[in-house]
């Protein structure tokens, strides 16, 4: 175990500058200048000095003064296209946001899937697995963007429910929460519902059963905890992809968070900006996935997490 | 959506599977989701395609998907072609043109069916249409991420060793990108520098569309590369192949003969899973901007389109939204039920998932 | 099966945690609050472009000039009294004594100089409005060489031994000066507050965040107390603005909410008193349902298509564009009332002129091309391309935000239909677009020019042979010296027939093809005072209010 650790500590920061690389070239080579942001034209003089500013001659230059700030002071830079604000500015106004909407969601997603997925599977065949099952598809099948919009017009612009202002508010959570829930969630009620079955059909259950521990005990004590290991390991990337926000909820709800920085450092070609997202997101990421692989081990001891999880 | 589209599924999928073809037919055709879902995305295929006579470029037809209707922009939908059922009393003018308004085909007053949009053309004819390239785009796209990923997913489980660990550290390397970063900066990379091949095999106009299949295909390989290895790696353990190497059996005759067969059942219910994965893919993209290009529909781009004058709460033109819309969930419905079926279908320890 | 519940509990404590975190307080009601398109970009001035940065810098700073909140005529502002010579080309400022900074420092003429020096050495955008100052254009021209000429001699003097003493020369008179350093590029800069020591070579340096509280400071009526990034600027009243009682709200909220349905609700709900630049789909409806608080006026913009007139094409092929009847034949084969009537809907004037009608007192617009399918195909087919037979597939580059892809979509078909001239749509997002629109890289563009001063010149200068905005890099002599030739008239009447005489060139050979003049557009109740509509949509937040009823 200890082992396993470090060697996955190990990698971490060779993972992450993998990354860093990768996305910096790729920045890099997508056409487009950062600095020309309106209809009007800077002179090619103008350019050049801002360019400069930043570094940003050539990608020799850029390369060299970022990562060499990001190793030394964990500071990404200037925004390229917020002349005033740091990298760092924009992740310490937007992160917090993000982390507190993605965690509501997340526990709403956690919640309503596992209790979906359970249901389903416990009435099988029935009304409910498949008035269950039709909630949770309805969460992937249409896009994001719509979901969303629609949970906007009916609740806040009709019904005036949450009414709208600033945010700040506990009461502005619930409608994005939902409306960023809704795809995990729907995710999580069918790996529940498919383990779950997997696993009522097994012996240990039937025993139980047959001991006399009433339909409620067993599910609870016996059958959840195993059914809710595949769910665990999904856990890791939406944990990642929720709390850093996403950019359809913030846009609809007009939410200050990070998500709306992932689409536009990229439309507006801010490399500073992408890099800073893209290493806070795979940062989220892979400690996510270090730590789901920590508390399988938490919860159910007998697996060994040593072994390398090709399947997961 | 994100990289949360395609979860990191613990499949509980067949690690032993041999049955013979026929058996799995009936079972498929037993499975009710996999029939439903199955013979949905049948009827709405035959339905987009079986009309691309009329829906497509060179038609003359009153649906062609990019045909204008005179002034006639935002008309509700109506299977009259008669003017006096139309609300238009706020512009007199209009509707005296419409009631002198003839459309030369013997298709009468289909193209009214599901209104005009902004631009009096067809929501009938572009949804049609559309739904013709959303589809090409997500089974394009489910294709090539298929591909990419039982390839190096094969690779890496059957050789092992280095091999392995490079190809997977180059998955986790790109696992750990943001998927929206990834596919934004393919598609217009792709669009600024087309290489010199793709514009001689490809006319301009269904460039576009290459371009947007490539970029979605090319950033969801990963999940599939995982899975297929994770099955080669627990295949190579089983006693069955282990006995074929004992015996003797070429490298390339175990392969073939003994591995693959084995590992068609999650490519395919992986495959049935990207499908719909792409197609909102592609809608996401159509909401950024950086979608099909225009003037050619998809149901994501009409979907996106629609959402400003159709969720307005001063005057909504709400058939701009929902037509578009419920094709598209109906198919990814369709696809996951689909997907769903195949999985139980596959999984013959899982009987109980069967419904 | 206790240690499963950890994980909830686990994560419902973390969300504790990051509540106290993510929360900015919320606040009182501001005695104004208005939404504008956007978050305010900056608020350097060398880099103020977009109009939500220069309406905040209206509040913020003030000239010499300033503008009168009602008819947004040039008005003595931190200067007084301002002494101009006969011939109109040397400007004395006497700086009011009681001009202040919001820190209590006095304005002086050093602030003037140090900004406007900077303008110059940062080759900002609206350094060439620098240009009609005495040697303003050979330092500039210094500059961009990489050299280090001599700031002295710019036309700008100061008294060693009177601070308050400014005065500049002028290469002509020019009779829009005035309008001209009553603009946000001319505001003075608090130099002392802006300094820092650049931490990676311990050198001074100006602070890039030297704009943000508290670190501003400013003169205008209004003092930033807060910009929280994406979310809001709140101003409060500067304490030592010398002119206190035409300050009519004392906190002014500035609220970023990007999303228009959501900006809409906010407005109806009366969280926001006034809501800039609605987007079409929203202005239309509200407009059909003649909504009594939906204020519509004319704008100092022009939407049009951009032609490009080089030998060759991007591809290297000839280009057929060049020829001034292909661009007239393109020009007068579109229908343009369908897209005002639906797709802008909100009431554009359809524009066959450049500049906008009635922006500019006593100027006449001419006529240009009219829509004439018949007459177009005949140009076309005497250019040598009969029914279209012999032209490539030009590709129309336009961004696919808001209403331009439907607008590219509405002339494919009619070029296609009225001219049989095929065209393919390249829609990108706005960086690749104007990556090919400002580098040439395109054969017909979407494009648009917005006026910045109360001269005909702001839109003429466009496209003037060397303008780094000459978008269709479209030469014509005539034009060029008709232009000039009004930049050193000092008659104001005569000046407006030399710019006719060249919007005429212009429209005739047609490097633009104009489709219909932007529409202003706001949102505001019958209590709400203070909010002046006029072209340039130009305001002066220190008048606005809310009265109780």
């Amino acid at each position: 175990m200890i082992r396993f650790l470090i060697s996955r500590l190990v990698q971490f920061p060779l993972i992450l500058a993998a990354i860093y690389l990768v996305t910096f070239f790729m920045a890099w080579v997508v056409p487009g200048d950062p600095f020309q942001k309106t209809d009007k034209n800077l002179s090619p003089q103008a350019l050049m000095q801002r360019r400069r500013e930043f570094h940003a001659e050539n990608w020799r230059t850029f390369l060299v003064y970022y990562s060499g700030r990001v190793v030394r002071h964990a500071d990404f830079g200037q925004s390229m296209q917020y002349d005033e604000w740091s990298v760092n500015d924009i992740l310490k106004s937007a992160l917090p946001v993000s982390i507190t909407l993605g965690l509501f969601a997340l526990i709403v997603a956690l919640l309503g899937g596992v209790g979906l997925g359970t249901v389903a599977a416990v009435r099988r065949d029935g009304l409910l697995d498949w008035l269950s099952l039709s909630i949770a598809l309805i969460g992937v099948s249409l896009p994001g963007f719509v979901a969303a919009a629609m949970l906007f017009i009916f609740f806040t612009a009709k019904l005036h429910w949450p009414p709208i202002g600033e945010w700040g508010h506990l009461r502005d959570l619930v409608l994005p929460g939902v409306a960023l829930a809704l795809l995990p969630m729907a995710y999580i009620a069918r790996l529940t519902r498919v383990s779950m079955l997997d696993i009522l059909g097994n012996d240990y259950v039937r025993t139980a059963r047959a001991k006399g521990l009433s339909r409620g005990v067993v599910i609870w004590k016996h059958a959840l905890r195993n059914a809710l290991l595949p769910v665990l390991s999904y856990l890791g990337p939406a944990a990642a992809y929720t709390l850093t926000g996403s950019f359809v909820v913030e846009k609809v709800f007009n939410i200050p968070g990070l998500g709306q920085h992932f689409v536009n450092s990229i439309l507006n070609r801010d490399r500073t900006m992408i890099l800073g997202t893209v290493i806070v997101y795979s940062f989220f990421l892979l400690t996510f996935n270090l730590l789901v692989d920590v508390s399988y081990a938490f919860v159910d001891p007998r697996i060994d997490v040593t072994s390398d999880r090709g399947d997961a | 959506m994100s990289a949360a589209a395609i979860p990191r599924l613990n499949a509980p999928v067949a690690t032993n599977l041999a049955a013979p073809p026929d058996r799995l037919w009936r079972r498929v055709l037993a499975s009710r989701r996999a029939t439903f879902g199955g013979g949905g995305l049948l009827l709405i295929i035959l339905l987009c395609f079986g009309t691309l006579p009329w829906t497509w470029e060179g038609s003359s037809s009153a649906v062609q998907y990019n045909r204008q209707h005179d002034q006639f922009s935002r008309l509700p939908p109506s299977s009259s072609g008669r003017p006096a059922d139309i609300d238009l009393s706020a512009w007199n003018e209009r509707e005296t043109k419409l009631a002198g308004y003839e459309i030369r085909s013997r298709l009468g007053h289909v193209w009214r069916w599901l209104g005009t949009d902004t631009q009096a053309r067809s929501l009938l004819g572009r949804c049609l249409f559309g739904g013709v390239i959303s589809l090409s785009i997500g089974f394009a796209a489910a294709a090539i991420s298929v591909t990419l990923g039982v390839a190096v997913g094969l690779i890496a489980g059957y050789r092992g060793g280095w091999v392995d660990a490079t190809l997977m550290r180059i998955v986790d390397v790109l696992y750990g990108l943001p998927y929206i970063l990834l596919v934004i900066l393919f598609r217009i990379a792709f669009e600024g520098a087309r290489p010199k091949w793709m514009s001689m095999l490809f006319k301009d106009s269904s460039m576009s569309m290459v371009v947007l299949f490539l970029a979605i295909g090319l950033v969801s390989w990963l999940t599939m590369a995982r899975v297929v290895r994770g099955q080669v790696l627990s295949l190579r353990a089983q006693p069955f192949i282990e006995a074929a190497r004992a015996a003797g059996i070429p490298e390339r005759r175990i392969f073939l003969h003994h591995l693959l067969p084995n590992l068609v059942g999650p490519i395919i219910v992986y495959a049935s899973l990207t499908i719909p994965s792409a197609i909102l893919q592609e809608s996401f993209l159509s909401f950024l901007g950086v979608g099909i290009q225009s003037p050619l529909p998809t149901w994501g781009s009409l979907a996106s389109d629609g959402l400003q004058p159709a969720l307005n709460t001063i005057h909504s033109d709400w058939w701009l939204l929902l037509f578009p819309c419920t094709l598209l969930a109906f198919v990814l419905l369709c696809l996951n039920f689909l997907g769903d079926g195949l999985r139980d279908v596959f999984d013959p320890r899982n009987e109980a998932a069967k419904i | 099966m206790l240690r499963l519940l950890a994980i909830p509990i686990f994560l419902l404590l973390l969300l504790a945690g990051a509540m106290i975190l993510s929360g900015s307080a919320v606040e009182k009601k501001a005695d104004f609050t208005y939404v504008d398109r956007s978050d305010v970009s900056t608020l350097d001035f060398p880099k103020l472009t977009y109009m939500q940065d220069i309406r905040v810098a209206y509040a913020l700073w003030e000239g010499l000039y300033t503008l009168d909140p009602v008819n947004l005529d040039p008005v003595d502002g931190c200067a007084h009294p301002i002494e101009v010579s006969a011939d109109k080309k040397v400007y004395t400022f006497h700086i009011r004594p009681e001009a202040k900074w919001s820190n209590g420092d006095p304005v002086v003429a050093g602030d003037f100089v140090f900004a406007w020096k900077r303008m110059l050495d940062e080759q900002a955008q609206y350094a060439e409005l620098f240009n009609y100052i005495e040697g303003a254009e050979d330092y500039e021209a210094a500059i961009a060489k990489g050299g280090k000429p001599d700031f002295t001699k710019v036309g700008i003097e100061t008294d060693p031994h009177d601070p308050l003493w400014l005065r500049v020369k002028l290469r002509n008179s020019t009779t829009f000066f005035p309008d001209l350093v009553a603009f946000a590029p001319f505001f003075p800069a608090h130099e002392k507050s802006m300094m820092e020591i650049n931490p990676d070579t311990g050198e001074p340096r100006i602070n890039p965040r030297y704009t943000r509280p508290p670190n501003l400071v400013s003169n205008g009526p209004y003092r930033l107390d807060k910009w929280d990034f994406k979310r809001r600027l709140r101003m409060v009243a500067s304490d030592y603005y010398w002119d206190k009682p035409s300050v009519k709200s004392r906190v002014i909220d500035f609220l970023v909410i990007e999303n228009p349905q959501n900006a809409f609700e906010a407005y109806d709900a009366g969280v926001v008193d006034w809501w800039i630049e609605l987007p079409c789909d929203i202005g239309g409806e509200l407009l059909r349902k003649k909504r009594p608080d939906l204020h519509i006026f004319t704008s100092f913009g022009t939407y049009f298509y951009s032609f490009n007139c080089r030998d060759k094409l991007p591809d290297g092929t000839d280009n057929p564009l060049k020829k001034i009847a292909v661009r007239q034949a393109l020009s007068m084969a579109v229908e343009k009332q369908f897209l005002v009537d639906n797709i802008m809907r909100m009431g554009q004037p359809v524009a066959t002129d450049y500049i906008p009608p009635g922006v500019f007192s006593g100027y006449v617009s001419p006529k240009g091309l009219p829509y004439d399918p018949d007459r177009a195909r005949k140009l076309l087919a005497d250019a040598g391309y009969p029914n279209g037979a012999g032209l490539p597939v030009f590709k129309l580059n336009f961004n696919n935000e808001g209403q331009h892809k439907e607008i590219a979509e509405y002339l494919q078909r009619q070029w296609k239909q009225n001219l049989n001239v095929a065209t393919e749509l390249d829609g990108k997002e706005l960086a690749s677009f104007r990556d090919q629109l400002s580098n040439k890289k395109y054969s017909i563009s979407r494009a648009s020019w917005y006026g910045d001063y109360n001269d005909p010149s702001t839109f003429t200068d466009k496209y003037l042979p060397g303008s780094g905005n000459n978008d269709s890099d479209w030469r014509n002599e005539k034009f060029a010296a008709l232009c000039a030739e009004a930049a050193r008239e000092t008659d104001a009447v005569k000046r407006l027939r030399l710019f006719e005489q060249a919007e005429t060139i212009l429209l005739e050979e047609a490097p633009i093809m104009p489709l219909f003049h932007y529409v202003n557009s706001g949102m505001f109740r019958d209590n709400v005072k203070g909010l002046p509509m006029n072209p340039r949509n130009m305001v002066m937040l220190k008048s606005a209010e809310v009265r109780k009823k």
